[in-house]
């Protein structure tokens, strides 16, 4: 164990000086808070809280059982890494790709109506309370395949096989062994989906018609549309309230050691009629946003919104260079996700090792709108160089901590000792031993916090300003210029780039288990 | 070297010094579109160096000049409409100003002493012309039955398309516009945050009508050479869209940005206004062809400015009566 330890002020000093710090100053500048507001929204904060509880729910009730089939069962390979890099990518789609592929596969002419219509389903599903629910379980449940089919995988086939051998049945063996065991971790990507649908937007506008709107809506109308600061502040904090205070009665550490390979049954005839579901639900609409830059402006497919966007002249529309541009955005996503590693490898390291319960302060960027947080920044005068990489690390801490968690709990502890027995120095420990245990985990978190860098929207147009320009603001840019083919198509070469580097991670995922 | 080096950095922040730097705010589309074209031409009959910053739409330029207040850098904002514009005025951030050149307007009602006009244009009802074969022509059309489900507008909260168009039943309806509402409500199939992702329910034929300008078929006549999204004036008359230039109160070069403003309308800009912007010219240039698909603007509705100033208020009725709470 390292002794002298007070490395926990990193992630402490991050969260105040990247947050809290700015917040408080945005609250002198625009001269405090209006209390009016909370009352005025009343309705609307009920519905953000309510939509976002039974949306955790169902993503939760969706997502186990197929956190089971990845992590317990002996699914074909290819089929399984299929799954887990599908599941991956809705969380990182914005909102307009996501859009069209619900418009595609659920809308009048869509897919699925077409087929239900066959039956004589004639029932509408979008725009209605539903299909708010779909939405996010759709953007949501990636999540707990991830962070809860990693943990589920470690726990010791040996444990479970014992219990088999004392007559247990499987579901005896689930509440009694499996579930304890990752429960903390199930509590996490609850959390998270908590988090992200709270402060959800453009799911609730599209897809849920004209009734519902939650406070991320309200935000925003004071502070783009009214200029009323105050209220917007008073709101982002009643956010910031709501999500730590679930956070913190929410949030445990359990110590356990997961480290074994997980006992694999036979895949479970439930498990074709679970894949089917989520095809239809999920990946029918994921497989339209993509190739969103394929359809035609007025209809059909094609490669036209390519050739019309590499005809175009761009920079005269995204304000720089191709090359430039691509430049900015890597220098920018990839700082921002080294910083965001480390911040997490920092602070899961004490909320699992040390017990300090850093995890409800490591969830309070997530509660923030990315264009306040903007605002803050702007009225400090922090140059955008700083502040970009800043809040796209900020964004992605939630859910990159989520994921080093896991990482920190397969570590063996008692390997750890013995080296420092053996005289292993920290510098040791970290670069032999723990470091290439959870490389995974780390190249995995990595590409969850470029990806969602790189679709960071809102919080870079507000900072940007020429020659800053990056993949987001280009396709914000060409959309504000109506050039919507040339924005579909960026917006498919966008995708088609988190495609292969989920496919990456999952390539490397498979050789790290055969080695 | 050392010495060469030294010669050459004092050289570059002379001419730097001496040549006037002119600031100005505006968004994005306009940088990239009719700024890049006309900004080289200003700088070079005047000597000065122009530096246009956008960030992102006009609302967050706003935004951007009232957190920087106290140490404006900006000498000119462009972009801001009616509401904009009055949010300005109210913060005490814009000064007034007459260009020499102001009549050269051809509707100088549009002129405010705070904000001189360069373009405008009608907020339109756009459908799509195969699947809408009576396509409505007055607000109490957009009642009729035969809409029902088909209408998207973008929500007056996020986007300001969706507020023109709350303004423009406002416009035409005065205080019975929550009349209006409650019905046309029935009608709606959904409210999108901004104009992107309305059109996107246009082209996946989700909807079939929608809330845009009127200037879209000029648009897709120009680029894809046929106009299937058809605009209408409503026949209760136009709801206008004036896009400001102001001068930004203690700016730091007040020559030079009252020429940039007086620039905005020569021929020499604005005959460049309806292919870049979008919008009508402000004087009396030659229209392009394709300005043949905009509908005429026959009546011009009035808002009165408390409106514009009661704007919370107006968005709190709206949600109550839309969202119902």
């Amino acid at each position: 164990m390292v002794k002298r330890s007070n490395w926990w002020l990193i992630p402490i000093t991050f969260i105040m000086g990247g947050v809290v710090l700015p917040f408080t100053f945005l609250f002198i500048k625009i001269g405090g808070i209006n209390i009016k507001s909370i009352s005025d929204n009343f309705n609307i904060i009920k519905f953000t809280i309510y939509q976002a509880f039974i949306s955790s729910i169902l993503a939760t009730v969706i997502g186990l059982p197929g956190a089971y089939i990845v992590a317990r069962t002996k699914m074909n390979n290819y089929l399984k890494s299929t799954f887990r890099i599908l599941s991956a990518i809705p969380f990182i789609l914005p909102g307009v790709t996501m859009s069209i592929g619900f418009l595609m596969t659920f809308g009048n002419n869509g897919l699925i109506t077409k087929f239900l219509k066959l039956f004589g389903f004639n029932q509408r599903l979008l725009y209605t309370f539903s299909a708010i629910i779909i939405g996010h379980v759709f953007y949501n449940f990636p999540l707990f395949i991830r962070i809860v089919g990693e943990t589920w995988e470690k726990i010791d086939s040996s444990i479970i096989e014992s219990a088999k051998l004392d007559g247990a049945n499987n579901l005896l063996i689930f509440f009694k062994i499996e579930f304890p065991l990752i429960l903390s971790s199930i509590l996490k990507a609850f959390l998270l989906t908590y988090v992200y649908t709270f402060t959800s937007f453009s799911v609730v506008l599209i897809l849920g018609g004209i009734k519902y709107s939650t406070i991320e809506v309200a935000i925003y109308m004071y502070t783009k549309i009214l200029f009323d600061f105050k209220s917007a502040l008073t709101l982002s904090i009643v956010q910031i309230i709501s999500i730590s205070l679930i956070s913190y009665i929410l949030s445990f550490e359990k110590h356990t050691f997961l480290s074994g390979k997980s006992l694999k049954e036979k895949f479970p005839i439930w498990g074709y009629f679970y894949l089917f579901l989520t095809t239809i639900f999920i990946f029918i609409p994921l497989i339209y946003s993509l190739l969103s830059g394929f359809i035609k402006y007025g209809g059909g497919f094609g490669i036209e919104n390519f050739k019309l966007l590499f005809s175009l002249d761009l920079k005269r529309y995204i304000g720089t260079s191709f090359q430039s541009m691509i430049i900015f955005t890597l220098i920018f996503s990839i700082s921002a996700s080294l910083l965001t590693i480390l911040i997490s490898t920092i602070a899961s390291y004490y909320n699992i090792r040390k017990k300090l319960k850093l995890e409800y302060i490591m969830l309070i960027p997530a509660a923030i709108s990315p264009v306040t947080l903007a605002f803050s920044y702007i009225a400090i005068g922090i140059s955008q160089f700083i502040a970009i990489p800043i809040i796209y690390s900020l964004i992605s801490l939630p859910i990159v901590f989520g994921i080093i968690s896991s990482g920190w709990k397969t570590l063996d502890e008692f390997s750890e000792e013995a080296a420092l027995i053996d005289g292993a120095n920290s510098f040791i420990l970290n670069f032999k031993i723990r470091i290439p245990q959870m490389k995974y985990h780390i190249l995995t978190a990595f590409v969850y916090a470029f990806t969602l860098s790189l679709g960071e929207m809102s919080a870079t147009i507000t900072l940007s300003t020429p020659p800053v320009s990056t993949f987001s603001i280009s396709i914000y840019r060409l959309l504000s210029s109506r050039k919507i083919p040339q924005a579909r198509a960026l917006n498919s070469i966008y995708s088609i780039i988190v495609l292969i580097l989920f496919l990456i991670i999952e390539i490397l995922r498979n050789k790290n288990k055969n080695d | 070297m050392k010495k060469a080096l030294i010669y050459l950095i004092l050289t570059i922040s002379v001419i730097s010094l001496s040549v006037e730097k002119l600031v100005v705010y505006t968004y994005d589309s306009f940088v990239s579109g009719i700024g890049k074209e006309i900004v080289p031409i200003f700088e070079k009959k005047y000597g000065c160096k122009v530096e246009l910053l956008s960030f992102g739409d006009a609302g967050t330029v706003l935004s951007r000049l009232m957190l920087e207040k106290n140490n404006p850098k900006a000498d000119v904002i462009v972009g801001l409409d009616q509401a904009l514009l009055i949010r300005a005025i109210e913060n005490d951030l814009v000064q007034k100003f007459k260009p020499e050149n102001l009549s050269l307007l051809k509707y100088p009602e549009l002129y405010n002493e705070y904000g001189t006009p360069y373009d405008f244009g009608a907020i339109a009802i756009v459908y799509n012309k195969e699947k809408i074969k009576n396509p409505p022509k007055s607000f109490n059309d957009l009642l009729k039955d035969e809409f029902r489900g088909k209408i998207v507008v973008e929500d007056p909260r996020t986007s300001s398309t969706g507020l023109s168009f709350l303004l423009w039943t406002i416009a035409a309806f005065n205080e019975k516009y929550l009349d209006f509402w409650s019905k046309f409500k029935d009608n709606l199939l959904t409210i999108t945050p901004g104009w992107d992702e309305a059109f996107e329910m246009l082209e996946s034929g989700e909807a079939d009508i929608m809330v845009s300008y009127a200037t879209d078929g000029a648009y897709s006549y120009y680029y894809y050479g046929n106009v299937k999204y058809v605009p209408v004036i409503l026949d209760e008359g136009a709801f206008v869209q004036v896009e400001y230039a102001s001068l930004v109160k203690n700016a730091k070069n007040v020559e030079l940005a009252k020429k940039f403003i007086e620039f905005l309308l020569s021929d020499e800009f604005q005959e460049k206004v309806p292919l870049n912007q979008w919008m009508l010219p402000v004087t009396n240039v030659k229209l392009p062809e394709a300005f043949k698909y905009v509908p005429e603007i026959k009546k011009v509705l009035e808002i009165k400015n408390d409106i514009y100033k009661n704007q919370e208020r107006i968005l709190k009725e709206w949600s109550k009566e839309v969202i119902g709470g």
